[in-house]
């Protein structure tokens, strides 16, 4: 008989039905803190790893990770500690986008940690580098970083500034139709020239002697195809290229030839950055170029 | 009133009605997870074509690397709160497959649970429970049994609230059926379990866009918590209702369609009619519960979780209230 | 049935049928008053009524007239406009649990859960009482026949079936009142004679009280002590059955009806009327026929047949509800 069904089952339902009650109680409780933001407790079952414990213990020594107050456009509530006092010896910074980020090095250098490592191999000084490049800036980002206090401080200190800036502005009129590119190009490239001359004006209020190294474009492809392309990425290069030469103390460091014939083996795997090998490339010629630090 | 809702549970069970859910979810989910897994197979095979390596293996290298550049990146102490969090929950992540020595691409059962509901809980899970419960009332009315019940020394409104806990009872077995059947299924179709895997999570809506100061991770078992009890809150809500229709109309087919009919026609309302104010208190467009806890955009502005809630629970009580006072009052003329 | 059958039946019937003196008890069920409007069309028009415990009450009427409607909400089934009700003492609006305790009904056909068993449906139904043990429910199902067929799912039953399934359903709980809307619907004749011996032997032995409405006016002259019409809404009239069958008389063709006369009068208090030479109609209680038989044929008046004038009742029936359409 059936009835087995109201004896059994129906009790077995019951349990389960409390059982669900409480999970779906739980759930619900979770779901609610979790949406509004009150993170109270660490709730991820993994322990966050050691922010260390991937580096390479290589010769080029990044300072210890500061609680520095972010910046004052979203109103942290972590109060700013003071960025510590510059360690004796030479001090390098990295602005800019990816490649002065170093994305696509497996050593997480980028051409200016690099640099800075083959510098330190010839220097008694010890040599502190800091990078506060952010993938997929344009030069208006940049600018605006020069409006925070606490980063002009970083700029006041530094006796030498990497910069890579302009690839991702330069990439936003790619995919215009190429009779609107011309006219496109050339409100682009007034704009960023001006941004770049603010961008100095603030730099050199800051620190006048420092020296500047500012790198080129390369070409992603180097093929007969892209023409016009190549055409506005050569134009680009030379009018940033000759703006730079007239400053004090700034150099331009191209890197157009540098990949021209070595695409394949200085491209990391994602068609964009450079990899080991073409960070290693940059920082050889950049160390070229360079003078000799007292 | 054990006995009461006793006998509604072996009467909702007897109808052959349950079996026909769990068929369809068996089918369903069966057909699910060889899609899913079809497609990623496809997928792979692709993306190791174009690249030109075998992949599979070279995912440790690439994990390290990108969570090398994540570390780099949150050195940096000028980033600002939101860009520091996403940073941080996609490095907690990538940590958590390296230690684990997971592939990050493995598609695991834990995450085919949590898409399942996801992507069932506004159309298909009520359904079922449609399916099971419009004609709690209106086919004991056709068929005449409900004199039965009602020529019982028992009061109306007992009669009708065991109706209403059998319905939820059987609501919970539901939800247990898709996360039983889903699980036990994406377990032998791909292999792992994953409950221990970060999920990210914690996104908010602030002003129309996506605000990710919060987000942080939990591991995908409570993650899957979260959904399923999200599921709850909707079948809780589409059974009330469906258990009032069945009180104010007759026939099951006809209560089947009102409720079918006002659940896909208030979705294409909302579709239309977007903009309107009042849209956002339809119980339609409060239905997707779960987008709140991954950050997927609303097609309706303005909701938030508690909000829906809400929305929901009026609706529910709303019916109860309806059904309770309709039924207390009803001739039952035949 | 002919002539002879329905004496035969009745004379069976007069040897168990004991009348009850109902005295001063109080009625199991009454009707105050109750009304029903619905639309503002009133179809039940301010009904009284009282079914006393051991009385077989019957309720007639035209198609429309309102019968169902009355006993639907005498259990509940439809809320009354105005009036009220009252089973065993307790007010059907106001006590409804306490006055449902009491009350066993079938309303139209007898419907049951159909995916399951006769005992399933039984002991589902009792269940949501106190009191109905297992052994209660066993007696009811050899009381109605069905210990064969209990166990077999209720979609395989025959109406007769069901509805005795339904009576059984009715009577678990001991209740004082049975209310039996149409019961032999849709039943052979054997099933209909079966059933009315049934009732009235629940009447007897149990003391329970039963309302019925049927349209039947043959079973009802049997089964019944007393049956009301009713007529759009209203009743027009209460009767017992023996006084309209004293009403019509019982014809008897024999020898010397003059002698039977004499006879009739002085020893059965019964009007007697001569007819002509060969018949003679008395009007005399049923019960007394078999009595009066023996003595005429004691005295050595021939008799040829004796008959209940069989149209009493629907002559009533019709003469009361003239230009209404029949049942």
């Amino acid at each position: 008989m059936l009835k087995f069904i109201k004896n059994y089952l129906w009790p077995v339902f019951l349990v389960l039905f409390i059982i669900g009650s409480g999970f779906f109680i739980y759930g619900v409780y979770y779901s609610f803190q979790i949406v509004s933001g009150d993170v109270t407790e660490e709730l991820s079952e993994n322990e966050v790893a050691d922010e260390n414990s991937d580096e390479d213990p290589g010769e080029v020594s990044t300072e210890d990770e500061i609680d520095a107050d972010p910046g004052d456009e979203n109103g942290a509530e972590t109060p700013a500690e003071e960025p510590a006092k510059a360690a004796p010896g030479l001090n390098f910074i990295s602005l800019g986008d990816s490649l002065a980020r170093g994305t696509g090095d497996d050593k997480g250098l980028g051409f200016s940690g690099r640099t800075v490592e083959i510098l330190q191999v010839s220097s008694e000084e010890e040599i502190n580098y800091r990078n506060f490049a952010v993938d997929g800036f344009q030069s208006l980002q940049l600018l605006e970083f020069f409006e925070n206090p606490d980063f002009l401080k970083e700029i006041g200190k530094a006796d030498g500034i990497f910069i890579s800036i302009g690839g991702n502005d330069l990439r936003t009129i790619q995919n215009l139709a190429s009779q609107e590119q011309e006219s496109a190009y050339n409100s682009l490239k007034k704009m960023y020239l001006e941004t770049l001359e603010e961008t100095f004006l603030l730099l050199r209020a800051e620190n006048p002697d420092a020296l500047v190294i500012f790198l080129g474009l390369y070409n992603l492809d180097y093929s007969e195809v892209n023409q016009d392309e190549t055409e506005f990425l050569l134009r680009w290069n030379a009018a940033t290229n000759q703006w730079i030469s007239l400053e004090k103390n700034a150099v331009f460091v191209p890197t157009y030839d540098l990949f021209q014939f070595q695409l394949e083996n200085f491209l990391s795997f994602d068609g964009l950055h450079p990899n080991d090998k073409g960070y290693q490339a940059i920082a050889e010629r950049i160390f070229e170029v360079l003078p000799s630090f007292e | 009133m054990y006995n009461l809702v006793g006998n509604e549970i072996l009467k909702l069970l007897m109808k052959k009605r349950l079996f026909v859910v769990f068929g369809i979810l068996l089918i369903l989910i069966g057909l699910f997870a060889y899609g899913e897994q079809y497609t990623r197979d496809r997928t792979e095979a692709r993306v190791a074509e174009q690249l030109g390596i075998d992949d599979i293996d070279d995912w440790r290298e690439i994990t390290n690397q990108q969570l090398r550049d994540l570390e780099r990146r949150l050195e940096n102490p000028f980033i600002p709160d939101e860009g520091r969090a996403s940073l941080e929950v996609r490095a907690e992540q990538l940590r958590y497959y390296l230690e684990k020595d997971i592939n990050p691409t493995t598609f695991s059962a834990g995450q085919f649970m949590s898409n399942f509901m996801e992507q069932s809980i506004f159309l298909f899970l009520p359904l079922l429970i449609i399916l099971l419960g419009a004609d709690i009332v209106s086919k004991e009315s056709t068929t005449g049994t409900i004199k039965l019940l009602m020529t019982r020394p028992v009061p109306r409104w007992k009669i009708l609230t065991s109706k209403v806990l059998a319905l939820m009872v059987l609501e919970m077995l539901v939800i247990f059926s898709m996360a039983g059947i889903s699980l036990i299924i994406a377990y032998f179709t791909f292999g792992s379990l994953g409950f221990g895997e970060p999920v990210i999570t914690g996104f908010r809506i602030v002003d129309g866009s996506l605000d990710t100061s919060n987000i942080r991770t939990v591991s995908l078992g409570v993650y899957n918590i979260m959904v399923y009890s999200m599921g709850y809150i909707v079948a809780f809500t589409i059974g009330k209702m469906a258990l009032m229709v069945s009180v104010l109309v007759k026939s099951t087919a006809a209560a089947i369609g009102i409720m079918m009919s006002s659940l896909i026609g208030g979705t294409f309302l909302s579709f239309f009619i977007g903009d309107w104010e009042l849209t956002r208190y339809l119980f339609n467009v409060n239905l997707q519960l779960t987008d709140f806890l991954s950050g997927s955009l609303q097609q309706v502005e303005g909701l938030s979780l508690g909000f829906s809630v809400a929305v929901l629970m009026a609706w529910a009580f709303g019916s109860m209230i309806i059904a309770y006072s309709v039924f207390q009052y009803k001739d039952f003329m035949d | 049935m002919n002539d002879q059958k329905i004496n035969e039946c009745k004379n069976q019937e007069s040897e168990t049928l004991e009348i009850k003196d109902r005295g001063n008890k109080d009625p199991v069920l009454e009707l105050k008053n109750v009304k029903k409007t619905i639309r503002k069309k009133d179809i039940i028009k301010g009904i009284d009524l009282s079914v006393y415990e051991g009385e077989v009450f019957g309720f007639l009427g035209p198609n429309g007239a309102g019968k169902t409607t009355t006993l639907r909400m005498i259990v509940g089934l439809i809320r009354m406009t105005e009036g009220e009700i009252t089973i065993g003492g307790y007010s059907v609006k106001k006590d409804f649990v306490k006055a449902m305790e009491n009350v066993g009904c079938i309303i139209e056909n007898p419907e049951m859960y159909d995916y399951l068993s006769g005992w399933e449906n039984l002991k589902v139904l009792a269940s949501m009482e106190t009191g109905i043990t297992k052994e209660r429910i066993k007696d009811m199902v050899s009381l109605v026949g069905l210990e064969k067929r209990i166990d077999d799912k209720v979609y395989t039953y025959s109406l007769g079936m069901k509805q005795r399934l339904g009576i059984a359903q009715a009577l678990m709980k001991r209740p004082k009142l049975l209310i039996l809307d149409e019961p032999t619907n849709g039943l052979d004749p054997a099933g209909i004679s079966e059933f009315r011996r049934l009732i009235r032997s629940l009447a007897e032995k149990e003391n329970l009280g039963v309302l019925v409405s049927s349209h039947i006016l043959a079973e009802m002259e049997m089964m019944t002590d007393r049956v009301a019409i009713i007529r759009q809404g209203s009743i027009v009239k209460v009767i017992s059955v023996d006084e309209i069958i004293k009403e019509k008389g019982i014809t008897y063709r024999l020898q010397s009806p003059e002698k039977a006369k004499i006879l009739i009068e002085q020893e059965f208090h019964g009007e007697v009327q001569i007819k002509n030479n060969m018949e003679l109609v008395a009007f005399v209680n049923e019960e007394d026929v078999p009595t009066i038989n023996q003595r005429l044929f004691s005295e050595g008046i021939a008799l040829y047949y004796v008959s209940k004038n069989q149209k009493s009742l629907e002559d009533l029936f019709l003469q009361l509800t003239a230009g209404d359409e029949i049942v």
